[in-house]
């Protein structure tokens, strides 16, 4: 494995994010991991949406009397690219934010499981996932719930001087993950990937 | 912080209407159910009491039995009676106060939907949903006489229109609807354009050009905050209901009952399937 004198803490060259994208591509290669990544992405991508009308997935969706077809509509028409809930850039980052979501808890659970690697050996993969899943979080529920807190303070006006007014708590979701990701691929560095070595360079 | 406060006009709302429940037992077991044509219940005929005196000691029990029923079908026709003066218009949600002066597409009272929308003039993503949806939930909801839309100028977001604008849609409605309807559209077509110095102007210019209002008077009234009642009684209404800082905020009701809360851009899809239209 990696000394902690070589490890990168940040991708600045193009050798870290080659680095980055061959151990997620090796950890995607395995079927389980792949289905694993599909899946925690698709259930973060809705939670993400969910969180922007919970009171309507509550009444309509999960309760209340309507059929199963009819809920189903609802749900997903809250989603991006299907509903219009989301603009072109938005609807964009949230499929990013998904997808990465699901990298990262897959190869999360490639580290732990293959490499047996205890979560406190690997803190740094752990808190890369944390960190991603804060970043994720914030992205789904930070424009709608500091629009919301603003409000009651009556500083509203916050939100509205902010160039992407609220966006940029995507972006920072969406960098926070890509951090996560490239932090567990450093923690894996030095082992194998679907018997592929991971380069200690 | 906002859910928070949902949950606790819930819990409120949930005590108070238990409360009520337990009022509403302490009161008077009638023993009639049918109304006469005024639309008044009729007071018992004193030939029921002397029915009564020749029942047993079990008969007792059903007579009690009768009674909270003849009770519970008083309270559902005075409900019913109340629905019939007020239509299908929502009345008993913290939305719907003072609905009955806002701009309204369509008529709540004979509509089997309402839709409650709190928006504010300067909001993108109000601008997004009235470049398309809204226009959907018109011709296919609102014209065929399945719902109307009530629409409340809400300013929480603070952008340059928020404000200015807000008041001059109201000074606005408050001399013609029609016009209301076009200028509200205006600030939508024109979102993100206006600032703090021209929006007054760009007004008055618009109503005088577009509409038969009088776009300087409404200016000034705007400029005087004239109307701040109503966008008070707006602002209320929307944070009351938990509206909180986000807009736009969609309140759906179904033959004068609350269903649920919508949120953002959604498509006429999500309005019709909740509503069950």
């Amino acid at each position: 494995m990696a000394t902690r004198e070589s490890r990168s803490w940040l991708p600045t060259q193009r050798k870290d994010w080659r680095h980055m994208g061959r151990t997620a591509r090796l950890v995607l290669s395995v079927p389980i991991y792949a289905a694993v990544a599909l899946l925690s992405g698709l259930a973060g991508l809705t939670l993400f949406v969910v969180t922007q009308n919970i009171p309507l997935v509550r009444d309509l969706v999960i309760f209340g009397p309507l059929p199963i077809e009819d809920r189903l509509t609802i749900l997903a028409n809250l989603f991006p690219f299907i509903g219009t809930g989301f603009d072109l850039v938005t609807s964009l980052l949230l499929i990013a934010i998904g997808t990465l979501t699901g990298v990262n808890i897959a190869m999360l659970l490639y580290h732990l499981r293959e490499h047996r690697v205890s979560l406190g050996g690997s803190s740094g993969s752990v808190g890369g996932v944390i960190f991603g899943t804060l970043g994720a979080g914030c992205a789904a529920c930070g424009s709608a719930v500091v629009a919301g807190v603003l409000g009651l303070f009556g500083a509203g006006w916050l939100l509205a001087v902010l160039p992407l007014e609220g966006l940029e708590f995507a972006l920072f979701g969406l960098l926070v993950l890509v951090l996560s990701t490239f932090w567990l691929a450093e923690g894996m560095r030095g082992g194998e990937v679907a018997g592929c070595p991971i380069d200690l360079n | 912080m906002t859910r928070r406060r949902e949950v606790l006009v819930y819990g409120a709302a949930l005590s108070a209407l238990l409360a009520g429940c337990t009022d509403e037992g302490d009161g008077d077991s009638a023993g009639t159910s049918e109304t006469d044509e005024n639309g008044e219940e009729p007071a018992a005929p004193e030939g029921d009491e002397s029915d009564t005196d020749s029942e047993s000691d079990g008969a007792e029990e059903g007579d009690e039995a009768d009674g909270e029923d003849a009770e519970e079908e008083s309270e559902e026709e005075e409900d019913e009676e109340e629905e019939e003066d007020n239509g299908n218009t929502p009345d008993d949600h913290p939305a719907a106060n003072g609905i009955e002066d806002q701009p309204t597409l369509g008529d709540p009272a004979s509509a089997p939907a309402t839709i409650v929308e709190f928006s504010d003039p300067g909001c993108g993503i109000c601008a997004a949903f009235h470049d398309g949806n809204f226009q959907d939930i018109e011709s296919e909801l609102v014209e065929p006489g399945d719902a109307a839309v009530v629409f409340r100028p809400y300013p929480v977001r603070d952008y340059d229109a928020s404000e200015p604008g807000s008041h001059a849609l109201v000074a606005t409605h408050e001399r013609d609807e029609a016009a209301f309807w076009e200028l509200k559209q205006f600030y939508y077509d024109n979102h993100g354009s206006f600032s703090s110095d021209d929006i007054y102007d760009r007004t008055a210019e618009f109503l005088n050009e577009s509409t038969g209002v009088d776009g300087d008077a409404v200016a000034e009234e705007a400029r005087d905050e004239a109307h701040q009642s109503t966008l008070d009684e707006n602002l209320d209404a929307g944070m009351e209901a938990g509206a909180g800082g986000e807009t736009p905020v969609f309140y759906l009701f179904r033959e004068g009952e609350f269903v649920t809360e919508i949120r953002g851009n959604q498509n006429l899809d999500v309005f019709r399937t909740a509503l069950g239209l």
